[in-house]
């Protein structure tokens, strides 16, 4: 009987879930996918997939989004079991070629510098590559080998992708505090408590930094102090980053409420409730507004919905089969592209006017 | 339904106890383990004695299984007068299997508290309920010495603990079988012995892979039961010294010749742990019986 409970537990999973959404990410025209074993490229032009990497499926797991600048695709994984005796978890950077077709060549790895998971999508700024793990570091590695320059600690996990501008790294943790760093050396300039955990990157916009958090608020902190200028509340967790067109930040609580606010004063603009579950950051192409939500109930689904930037009126809404929890990427001039978390389809284009699906990507079966 | 009955409300404990210990994760699964384990005490001593009981009167049991194997009726009534039930090693199960859904519940529910992606995090939420807040918690420290919670220990501290507070607790949850017995006599003894290696072993392994926080769990556990091991002892020992003193403690014995009537058991026996009646009566039940078959052999 004792074994019977034994085995039932090793049923349960002897390991803590290791899973996400997918990761989505952009250059403009090719679409970067990171999700379970594999992270590939796929071209909405062609309609095909560019690379995979591995060429065969693996132990390893991957969910942050990649990093494609230039020739070069960045992506960390979710680490790699050690064996019964070797118990500690490998976890490794990626650099990979972003060839046209095939397999990418591995330009370097490095399994040195993070212990834990890697959940927050790579910055690629130069010659230099940010990353932040689920082992509390911020690691600064050098973009061609991949040898570490400097890590500094946080207090908890980084979830969210770095920003950067004129030398300095913004950092959010899920500690509750941001970091402003010095970008060449890793020292801390300054660091900014807040009453949430801060799951998402931070936006910049001309002198104010924006982030999003879990206290309920998106917070806008002067960039040059770390000071807090002003929060725009809103009714639950704020888990996507906020976006920033046109002088005016775009967020959405977990409940589906979403928010305009002024940029520069945090004045609300306008509300519109959607009725659904949002995590996602708020997307904004010309005048509207692009939600990836999921909806409860007994089958999980979810949605792609534009709403006008204007009052946040809906103009359409798509529905998919399962959740849409990674926040959609624009490619070219009239397409949105969605990560699902399902072998039928793992990525679907809409068109960005109307809402129609332009294409749907699904793994080769010998992928599967 | 799983969920909502037992893994939900373990999780919202675990939450509760991690608010109000200073947001310290094995502080709140040290507390956690003990109200679990209080909650399930009277199950578990009840196992346990039981357990011993059955244990201490093996050798009478083994030997009116050998003598009457052709008579099960008459072994269902020799067990009867050493107080010992068969059906009781059944129902001393009961307190193991309840515990199933509880130990897989926690081991669940640690599981999804610890839970380190945005993902496991997202799932967590409508499983909170409204009073627990959430926000003043989150991010569950996941850190503790050279521990990370959510991740199997590299040093093997943990599985080595693991596996020395099972052995423990093992053994003192079943206690050796007379050394007079061997193998074969004896094999739920033997199997017993064989467990106190294997279980440990197995769960060390486990432990090997199993996420620090729920080895923590397990070592905190076995040290719980260890205590309660030693408490069970100190009762059963009290309880054999109390028939010795009333002169009672004498064996029951099996003779071997059918001819020759069983040594009645002492009038005055207590009366098992495990619910079984009271041996007097039956005992001198018994006795009639036996002056009457040989009443009514003379006849």
């Amino acid at each position: 009987m004792v074994a019977v409970g034994v085995l039932s537990l090793s049923a349960c999973g002897g390991r803590i879930a290791n899973t996400n959404w997918a990761g989505l990410s952009t250059d403009g025209s090719w679409v970067y996918l990171a999700f379970g074993p594999r992270v590939l490229a796929y071209n909405p032009d062609t309609q095909a997939q560019s690379w995979i990497f591995p060429a065969e499926n693996g132990a390893v797991q991957f969910y942050s989004a990649p990093s494609a600048e230039g020739d070069q695709v960045v992506f960390g994984d979710y680490g790699r079991a050690g064996g019964f005796f070797t118990p500690r978890v490998t976890v490794s950077v990626y650099a990979v070629e972003n060839v046209e077709s095939g397999s990418p060549r591995e330009l370097w790895t490095n399994s040195e510098s993070a212990t834990d998971k890697i959940v927050a999508p790579p910055l690629q700024v130069g010659d230099q590559l940010f990353v932040g793990t689920s082992d509390n570091h911020v690691l600064a590695l050098n973009a061609t080998d991949g040898s570490e320059q400097w890590d500094y600690e946080t207090g908890h996990a980084i979830w969210g992708q770095p920003a950067f501008r004129d030398g300095r790294l913004y950092v959010n943790s899920m500690d509750r505090s941001v970091y402003a760093l010095n970008a060449t050396t890793g020292e801390l300039i300054w660091q900014t408590p807040l009453g949430g955990a801060l799951p998402s990157g931070p936006i910049l916009g001309d002198d104010l930094i924006y982030v999003s958090s879990f206290d309920g608020n998106v917070h806008a902190l002067d960039m040059e102090s770390g000071e807090e200028r002003w929060s725009a509340p809103a009714a639950d967790w704020v888990w996507g980053a906020p976006a920033l067109e046109n002088g005016a930040i775009y967020y959405s609580d977990i409940q589906g409420n979403v928010y305009a606010a002024d940029a520069e004063t945090g004045e609300q603009m306008w509300t519109q409730s959607t009725g659904v579950r949002v995590q996602s950051t708020p997307v904004v192409v010309g005048d509207m507004l692009y939600i990836a939500s999921q909806t409860d109930g007994e089958t999980p689904a979810g949605s792609l919905t534009a709403y006008s930037l204007t009052d946040g009126t809906m103009k359409w809404t798509q529905p998919t089969a399962v959740p849409l929890l990674a926040t959609p990427v624009v490619v070219g001039d009239d397409t949105i592209v969605v990560g699902l978390q399902n072998a039928d389809a793992l990525l679907i284009g809409f068109d960005l006017a109307t809402g129609q699906e332009l294409w749907r990507y699904s793994l080769p079966e010998t992928a599967n | 339904m799983w969920d909502t009955l037992i893994v939900n409300p373990m999780i919202n404990a675990l939450l509760f106890f991690y608010d109000l210990l200073g947001n310290n994760f094995i502080l709140a699964i040290a507390v956690f383990t003990l109200v679990i384990r209080l909650i399930t005490l009277p199950l578990n001593m009840r196992q346990q004695r039981s357990m011993m009981r059955t244990q201490e009167i093996q050798p009478q049991i083994q030997a009116i299984q050998k003598k009457y194997k052709d008579n099960p009726q008459k072994m269902q009534e020799e067990f009867r007068r050493i107080g010992y039930n068969p059906a009781d090693t059944l129902t001393g199960c009961l307190p193991t299997l309840i515990q199933f859904p509880i130990l897989i519940g926690l081991y669940r529910a640690i599981i999804i508290v610890l839970g380190s992606t945005p993902q496991s995090l997202f799932e967590l939420v409508p499983r909170v309920y409204p009073a627990i807040n959430l926000t003043s918690l989150i991010p569950v420290e996941n850190k503790f010495l050279w521990l990370n919670l959510s991740q199997p220990d590299q040093f093997f501290v943990l599985p080595l603990a693991v596996f020395a507070s099972m052995f423990i607790q093992q053994k003192l949850l079943a206690p050796a079988a007379p050394k007079t017995q061997g193998k074969d006599e004896n094999p739920a003894a033997a199997m017993t012995q064989s467990m106190q290696y294997t279980m440990p072993l197995m769960f060390g392994f486990f432990s090997l892979q199993f996420p620090a926080g729920l080895s923590i769990y397990f070592v905190l556990a076995n040290i719980i039961g260890i205590v309660q091991g030693l408490y069970m002892r100190r009762i059963t020992d009290r309880e054999r010294a109390e028939r010795a003193a009333n002169g009672n403690a004498a064996p029951y014995v099996i003779e071997a010749d059918d001819a020759k009537p069983a040594k009645a058991i002492p009038a005055k026996t207590k009366q098992s742990a495990n619910g079984s009646g009271s041996t007097k009566s039956k005992s001198s039940g018994s006795q009639s019986a036996s002056k009457r078959k040989k009443r009514s052999a003379k006849r």
